[in-house]
């Protein structure tokens, strides 16, 4: 998948993501040389705290999605 | 009782070792997203025991204080091995705290002629922010995509900062007075007035407009200056060489920045493409696109400051914003094209 390809993805769903929990923002990272779907949280929540359409999927049509913690995004 | 200098030194031998086991754990062992509490970073030494140097080569997880294991959870006790190394733990207190606008022992916060990237500046109503570079107008030729550099003679020069540092968050009118040091610094009229605001990119805020249809691109702003007092010289950073365009920023990339408040720091790209929502502050959030997430490398008052190519020097973003583990940045082409000026001859 290139890289446009996997930012088409990405925006397509960004807008669904940012409208959960917590949920500041969403782009793409990479894991062990495999293209991921990073989406950043203020505060990560056990699942069991979160109703089932409150959670970020575990994947974006087969892209897996990491869920990564930034706490509060302030301007500097 | 002195200790026993020659054990507190590691041979060349195992200091090599010791690299490699780092260079094999590090990153695991400080991704944003596992690190343990108090963790603030790792390197290499010599391990400790009982209060004297072993002589032998030690990972050392630097944290920000030592907790009795009892008040830690499991899953952030530090490990006695790391790969194959054996571990010690040093508490190096915490360097900058996260809400700091105060100025440390160390900070870039003084007056300084010819101005230069890394030092305090700020529009006369704000606190204070850095100081990116000094730039100059897109010269005639000069292009976007395919980049190029143009020819002639720059009419202007500027300081290159953020909308919130140099027209107080779209709140400026243009010819305001912009102040090195800022004021939080120190920095008075007229005595400090070092430019006026020349030219902002807005910044569509929430409230009045809904987040959903927020397109930020960057939180960028020039102020026009006297040539003999601005200096694109980036303290401890040396000249920027160019810029690199957004194509050839990667996951992953190593990159460097000067700030007013964490001076030098090195960071790594973590995400890109990345659309995220920003505080900043009376209640008002903005939401940006094509950000690039690093790991931390800023705090309050480094927003501002250019963001670097760890090797070569070309300009590949504005620092702008973070929060206690991440930093984000914009492309340094997107600032380039919609403040139209440029930065230096070379495009990386």
């Amino acid at each position: 998948m290139t890289e446009e390809t996997l930012q088409v993805l990405i925006d397509k769903h960004t807008p669904r993501l940012l409208a959960l929990p917590n949920v500041v923002g969403v782009g793409r990272g990479e894991e062990q040389g495999r293209a991921v779907v990073v989406v950043l949280v203020s505060r990560k929540l056990p699942l069991a705290a979160l109703q089932p359409h409150e959670r970020v999927p575990k994947d974006l049509e087969g892209v897996p999605v990491r869920v990564r913690e930034v706490g509060s995004v302030q301007a500097q | 009782m002195p200790i026993n200098e020659a054990k507190a030194m590691l041979s060349a031998s195992a200091q090599a070792e010791a690299e490699k086991a780092r260079l094999a754990v590090q990153d695991t062992f400080l991704a944003p997203e596992a690190m343990r509490l108090n963790v603030r970073g790792m390197g290499v030494g010599v391990k400790w025991k009982n209060g004297e140097p072993t002589g032998e080569p030690a990972l050392v997880v630097l944290v920000s204080q030592k907790l009795e294991r009892s008040q830690l959870s499991r899953a952030d006790l530090i490990p006695a091995k790391l790969g194959d190394m054996q571990t010690d733990v040093l508490a190096i207190g915490e360097v900058f705290a996260g809400n700091a606008e105060e100025a440390g022992v160390q900070t870039l916060t003084r007056r300084i002629r010819p101005a230069e990237g890394g030092y305090s500046v700020g529009h006369f109503r704000i606190t204070a922010g850095t100081m990116a570079t000094a730039v100059y107008d897109l010269l005639p030729g000069a292009t976007v995509s395919p980049p190029a550099h143009g020819l002639g003679i720059p009419p202007r020069f500027y300081i290159l900062s953020n909308n919130h540092v140099l027209a107080n968050s779209n709140d400026a009118s243009l010819g305001d007075p912009i102040l090195q040091p800022g004021v939080f610094d120190g920095g008075t009229l007229p005595a400090d007035l070092i430019a006026r605001l020349s030219r902002f990119v807005p910044i569509t805020f929430e409230p009045p407009v809904p987040r959903a249809q927020h397109r930020n691109l960057v939180d960028a702003a020039i102020a026009e200056g006297q040539f003999h007092d601005l200096d694109r010289e980036i303290y401890w950073n040396g000249y920027v060489q160019g810029w690199q365009p957004r194509s050839k920023t990667l996951v992953g990339q190593r990159v460097k920045k000067t700030g007013r408040t964490t001076n030098m720091t090195t960071g790594r790209i973590t995400v890109l493409g990345a659309t995220i929502d920003v505080n900043f502050g009376g209640g008002r959030v903005a939401r940006f696109i094509d950000q690039i997430v690093t790991t931390n490398i800023s705090a309050p008052g480094d927003s501002g400051s250019l963001v670097l190519s760890e090797r070569g020097n070309l300009a590949l973003g504005l620092l702008f914003a973070g929060s206690s583990v991440a930093t984000i940045v914009n492309h340094f082409e997107h600032v380039r094209s919609l403040l139209r000026i440029e930065v230096a001859e070379g495009v990386g």
